[in-house]
């Protein structure tokens, strides 16, 4: 057993000196998001089912990196990710939207399922999923649930989960033109839901109260945030981001549980 | 009109109907699901395997599921399903028309075939019915009753229980938060499967009324550390058989009773840092009186035992893309939860043992048998572990994971991750110990060993098909060391590439001394004249490599092609095992396996997704084959090797293998064949 040991031993040596010559530098900037605010609008309480850690949709920091062709994408959580219903990712329970604004002008709604709307001046022209379901199923859902702004949404071909960790990475060519250190982003935490509404696109509902699989602490309706964290204030991680998110966050419901005022989004810049 | 509190202090909600949109409204969904499997065994015992049954491996067959979720008023839900029998509902049956029930002549179980069996007729059965109240009081937020899978729970207590559907159990959960939201609680009581859900596979002959009890209570204090505490109460009863006298009622007794308290602390106080730790205790008590039955999910006496999970995790501490994840594990030998998960959860941190070898059935010494079971390739992948007694791999395609049974583990698994330039490495090594490392389960003899030998369904691999680790006589060490790796091209598109290398070192010296011998060969076919002669060694290593790609933005494909080997010494020609019934024997059940296994498995995969439809395929082509050798025992308690035609042929004339080896000097060949094709639609 001990020469078994030993030649693992050398296949990792080989493989990390394989990778390690093939690293490349890369540009990036960072956010931070506050512990605790996976609460979306103020109040959103997560699903009873035991899959559902404490800490799985609570956004600690978002890294962006990219050299002359592909940027990177990851989402770091307040929990150690969990493949429990292997989906082959390293994750199965999260979903992450990235927003981006490279370019003045843009979409203000968001992608179905979430019920945010983006503000004036912060529209987005890309957005990308980072999603445990295949890439052609989140493809091929948007096909049907999100026609108009198809040609935007960008899907890694491979998205994992390690650690606390999601990543994607894409073609920098397929987001548009510039220095993506400088473009603007709002990351949106969802949650992976196999069988969703028809209209949504592969999001978990928030409701009235908390179910199994279903998020609490806000309505029955589609008037409400369907959202878990977002990025707010300067994206630095302080306490009064939290706040930030909520003000963010508010929306207003009819009488009968229709929109009148979709929360609106905004997106978070680094400066140089 | 009333809302729950957080809402309205989240937003601005003007004065939200009581008679919302969705009251009154039905959501309709469903899902057709057709399955295709082709395979050499040429079997059509039904569309998947089963132990019991047979495993079929060839035909088409379609299920239907209709669910549907309504809002009958602000306060109330209910929801179901509606889904057809999916068993031995073959296209060929034609929709089940014809057949009846015979008898045999001279009696005997009566078969039914056709619109009579219900595996056949593709009949729709209910399921999932449950009715969800939202009352809009403080102190409770949901009562549901009927059905649900349960895993709100927690896998070593009440875990999810699939048979055949993951919510078959039913029962009444009512959940809340109190003291401001800062205490959650989860409230259950569950009816007990008298299917399984006891000794000798039952509860016995009252069953209406045996239930399990829960009560979890959870929340945070402070920022970082989050607290649950679960305790379960199950309880089975029977009517008093000295209560003779019916008209005053009649009185019950308890058959079984089964009380498991479980402590659980998740700690993420530090960004690189992430702990939690669950405690659990156990304690299980039988009527006495209960006949002890070698089949059974249960111990045959009243034992208590606890079991610890302890997992840390490190994340980009010192360097950058650096993952560490540990778990030390320690489940008592006699701990015991009836309605822990018996598959669908895996609560160890490794990925345990191979499932290509699994529990496959394979007649490795007979020729004319064939295979049984999920058959000779196994299941794809590793293992997923769980703490029932009757791990449940019933109902199950190769290409699923199987569950194993790990009562008594106790050990140590270290994962560093790292991902360097797209790289990502992965090394698992695990050292595994046993609790139940004892001569007789602890005891005088075998037959006061609490847990029993359930041999197959939960077994494992070539040579441990009965020796499961409630073998009543072990002393046994394993070793786990796996190296994976995963890239992706940046050429056309992206290429997929994935290998992994896995060693695995698994000693057992079972009986450790002569004057135990007597009892733990008990049965007449075996007599071993030294305890060293039943020592079993078995070195596991295996590899593969897998190439995929996204050929079209619809289809990806994926090849891979493994290799599986075992080195196995499993004691010398007079070791038959320690629990063994003669009609194990030829069955695939129990065989004589040591020798050298190598077992070769090439496959394509290919998934094809359209909004609203999913293709897989999978199609698989597996040749091995087994060396066998025989050993002989000294007086001195070494062993030798036995080569040549003649001299094997004479060994095992005179051993209790006598008459199950077909052509004991030659070499087996194996090579089997399966595809499963799966066409899925939602709407």
């Amino acid at each position: 057993m001990t020469t078994k040991i030993k030649t693992m031993l050398k296949a990792l040596t080989a493989v990390s000196t394989f990778a390690l010559s093939l690293s490349a530098a890369a540009g990036s900037i960072e956010f931070k998001d506050p512990k605790g605010d996976d609460i979306g609008a103020g109040h959103v309480v997560y699903p009873t089912d035991g899959v559902y850690k404490p800490g799985s949709f609570d956004l600690k920091k978002f890294i962006v990196k990219s050299d002359s062709k592909k940027a990177t994408f990851t989402a770091e959580l307040n929990t150690t990710l969990e493949d429990t219903w292997g989906m082959g990712s390293g994750f199965a329970i999260q979903m992450i939207f990235v927003y981006i604004d490279t370019k003045p002008g843009g979409h203000t709604d968001s992608v179905p399922g979430t019920n945010v709307t983006f503000a004036s001046g912060s529209e987005w022209d890309k957005v990308v999923i980072l999603s445990p379901q295949k890439q052609s199923r989140v493809i091929s859902e948007a096909q049907v649930k999100a026609p108009n702004i198809l040609s935007d949404i960008v899907v890694p071909s491979r998205t994992k989960g390690k650690g606390k960790k999601i990543t994607g990475k894409v073609n920098l060519a397929d987001l548009g033109e510039g220095d993506p250190t400088t473009w603007g982003y709002q990351v949106v935490v969802q949650s992976n839901e196999g069988f969703p509404a028809k209209t949504d696109l592969l999001t978990r509902k928030v409701n009235e109260y908390e179910g199994q699989h279903r998020f609490g602490g806000q309505a029955d309706t589609d008037c409400d945030p369907h959202v878990l964290d977002v990025l707010a204030g300067d994206g630095k991680g302080k306490k009064s981001e939290i706040a930030a998110q909520i003000e963010m966050l508010k929306f207003e419901c009819s009488e009968d549980g229709e929109i009148v005022k979709l929360s609106e989004l905004s997106m978070l810049r680094k400066s140089k | 009109m009333e809302f729950k509190k957080k809402v309205l202090a989240s937003a601005v909600l003007l004065g939200l109907a009581s008679q919302m949109a969705m009251a009154g409204d039905i959501r309709w969904y469903g899902s057709v699901y057709n399955k295709f499997l082709d395979g050499n065994q040429n079997s059509q015992t039904g569309l998947y395997n089963n132990s019991e049954f047979g495993s079929g491996d060839i035909g088409q067959g379609t299920e239907f599921e209709l669910m549907f979720e309504a809002k009958v008023s602000e306060k109330v839900e209910v929801g179901g399903r509606l889904k057809s029998r999916f068993d031995s509902n073959y296209w060929s049956n034609f929709g089940g028309f014809g057949g009846g029930c015979e008898a045999p002549a001279g009696g005997g179980e009566v078969t039914c075939t056709g619109e009579s069996n219900p595996k056949e007729a593709q009949y729709l059965k209910l399921r999932g019915i449950y009715t969800r109240i939202t009352p809009g009081y403080d102190w409770i937020d949901s009562v549901t009753i009927g059905s649900n899978d349960w895993g709100i729970f927690d896998p070593m207590t009440i875990g999810k229980m699939r048979y055949i559907d993951r919510d078959n159990g039913s029962g009444i959960l009512a959940q809340g938060a109190l003291f401001d939201d800062s205490l959650r609680y989860d409230f259950a009581r569950i009816s007990l499967p008298s299917l399984w859900a006891g000794p000798q596979f039952g509860t016995g002959d009252l069953h209406a009324q045996d239930a399990a009890y829960a009560l979890q209570l959870g929340g945070n204090v402070g920022d970082d550390l989050n607290v649950t505490l679960i305790h379960e109460y199950v309880q089975d009863q029977e009517l008093d058989a000295n209560d003779t006298n019916a008209t005053n009622g009649r009185r019950l007794e308890t058959r079984f009773a089964n009380t498991v308290t479980g402590l659980k602390l998740a700690w993420d106080g530090l960004d690189f840092l992430s702990t939690n730790v669950a405690l659990y205790n156990s304690s299980f008590d039988i009527d006495d009186s209960i006949t002890e039955a070698r089949w059974t999910p249960t111990p045959s006496k009243s034992v208590n035992d606890t079991s610890l999970l302890l997992n840390v995790e490190l994340s980009d501490f010192g360097v950058e893309d650096l993952t560490v994840s540990a778990q030390y594990f320690d489940i008592g030998k006699d701990y015991f939860s009836m309605m822990a998960s018996r598959r669908e959860a895996d609560v160890l941190l490794t990925e345990g043992y191979d499932a290509a070898w699994g529990w496959s059935r394979p007649n490795y010494n007979s020729k004319s048998a064939g295979t049984a079971n999920v058959g000779y390739g196994g299941w794809r992948g590793t293992q997923q572990q769980v703490v029932a007694v009757n791990a449940d791999n019933e109902f199950t395609d190769f290409d699923e994971a199987q569950a194993y049974s790990v009562i008594g583990w106790k050990g140590l698994t270290v994962i560093p991750r790292y991902t360097i330039a797209d790289v990502d490495l992965s090394l698992e090594i695990t050292l595994l110990d046993f609790n139940d490392n004892e001569q007789a389960c602890g005891s005088a003899v075998k037959a006061d060993c609490a847990m029993p030998g359930l041999d197959g369904v939960s077994g494992w691999g070539v040579g441990g098909d009965y020796r499961s680790v409630l073998s009543p006589y072990q002393d046994k060490s394993t070793n786990i060391f796996v190296l994976r790796a995963e890239h992706q091209l940046d050429v056309l598109g992206g290429i997929d590439l994935s290998g992994f290398v896995k060693f695995m070192g698994d000693e057992d010296k079972r009986v450790t001394s002569n004057a135990a011998l007597a009892d733990a060969y008990s049965n007449a076919s075996t007599v071993i004249a030294h305890h060293k002669h039943d020592d079993r060694e078995a070195d596991y290593t295996s590899f593969g490599l897998s190439v995929g790609a996204q050929l079209h933005q619809d289809l990806y494909v994926k090849a891979y092609y493994d290799v599986y080997e075992v080195d196995l010494m499993d004691g010398t020609i007079d070791n038959v095992p320690t629990v063994f019934d003669g009609w194990e024997q030829g069955g695939g059940w129990v065989e004589y396996q040591t020798g050298q296994h190598s077992k070769n498995i090439f496959g394509l995969q290919a998934d094809y997704i359209i909004s609203g439809i999913e293709v897989g395929a999978k199609v698989e082509f597996i040749h091995g084959t087994y060396d066998p050798e025989y050993y002989q025992g000294n007086a001195d308690g070494s062993v030798t090797e036995v080569t040549g035609a003649a001299a094997i042929d004479a060994l095992v004339a005179g051993s209790g293998w006598n008459g199950n080896i077909d052509a004991p000097s030659e070499d087996f060949d194996y090579s089997q064949y399966r595809m499963k094709v799966f066409v899925k639609t939602q709407f």
